[in-house]
């Protein structure tokens, strides 16, 4: 084992599928931050085609929730609140 | 004020109950302005009592019941955890989700996604909207909803799982998958 701070994913063991969809959401969401657990996750990523298209659908469904899921919030609600605060 | 509204509209799913939760918790926030010591922490602050306020107000005239079935997880092992969530799903999921179709992949609709995520249960669903839809942190989002980091990690696990075999049953149909013509005869 490294006793490199970062360890490269070379120089880890690599994790099996179940852990590998254990850290896939902590991965994407950027709270994958232990670097041992990210070198073993990454190099399995490299090795399993399934994880790895897994990964990447998971990924493209975070961008399309960001991309699509903000809404506008009516001028309607605006002036209620507005109102709500004048009355203050 | 955009933001609260999102997460307002996915968990009320209608637009009149949306706007007078909105309303009442900036009411609310108004009011308790002072006990907000950090001023940092206003976003998860805010969040929390949007989501006190669905939970009293609004969540009781939902018709939709609140779903018990699936509990949260707390402690034990994680790919034991794992392995009970994936051991319930088809097979023919499982291997769709692991290679999907590109065609699949490339015109999957942001609005097909934040239907499939309006399905979720009400506990997955507001998980998944903090965390993806408004970039709360695990830390923040477990502050949000009152509950430990482990268990919003759990729950994105669950519900991201649960939000894929939605998905998986969009793509068949949509005759996308090849496990479709299967499932048509041992259903």
């Amino acid at each position: 084992m490294s006793s490199d701070k970062h360890p490269h994913h070379h120089d880890v063991e690599e994790i099996d599928c179940l852990e590998a969809i254990d850290n896939l959401y902590a991965y994407l969401d950027g709270e994958l931050t232990d670097d041992e657990t990210l070198a073993r996750f990454r190099k399995h990523l490299d090795h399993c085609k399934s994880c790895y298209s897994r990964s990447e659908l998971e990924g493209v469904i975070n961008e399309r929730i960001k991309e699509s899921g903000k809404g506008k919030t009516p001028d309607t609600l605006k002036d209620r609140i507005c109102d709500f605060l004048d009355d203050l | 004020m955009d933001s609260l509204y999102a997460v307002a509209r996915r968990l009320t799913h209608n637009n009149t109950d949306c706007e007078d939760l909105v309303a009442e918790s900036v009411a609310k926030a108004w009011s308790a302005i002072k006990s907000l010591d950090d001023r940092s922490r206003f976003r998860p602050w805010m969040f929390r009592i949007l989501h006190n306020c669905f939970i009293s107000d609004y969540r009781k005239k939902s018709v939709r019941p609140v779903e018990t079935c699936y509990e949260d997880v707390t402690g034990g092992n994680d790919k034991e955890e794992v392995s009970n969530l994936l051991i319930k799903q088809p097979n023919e999921f499982l291997e769709w989700w692991g290679n999907p179709e590109k065609e699949f992949v490339n015109n999957l609709l942001g609005e097909d996604i934040m239907k499939a995520i309006e399905c979720l249960p009400e506990s997955f669903r507001i998980t998944v909207l903090l965390i993806n839809l408004e970039g709360l942190s695990y830390d923040e989002t477990a502050e949000v909803l009152g509950i430990p980091p482990g268990t919003v990690r759990s729950r994105m696990k669950r519900g991201r799982t649960l939000l894929q075999k939605q998905l998986w049953q969009h793509a068949q149909d949509a005759g996308l998958t090849a496990g479709n013509a299967t499932k048509e005869c041992t259903t």
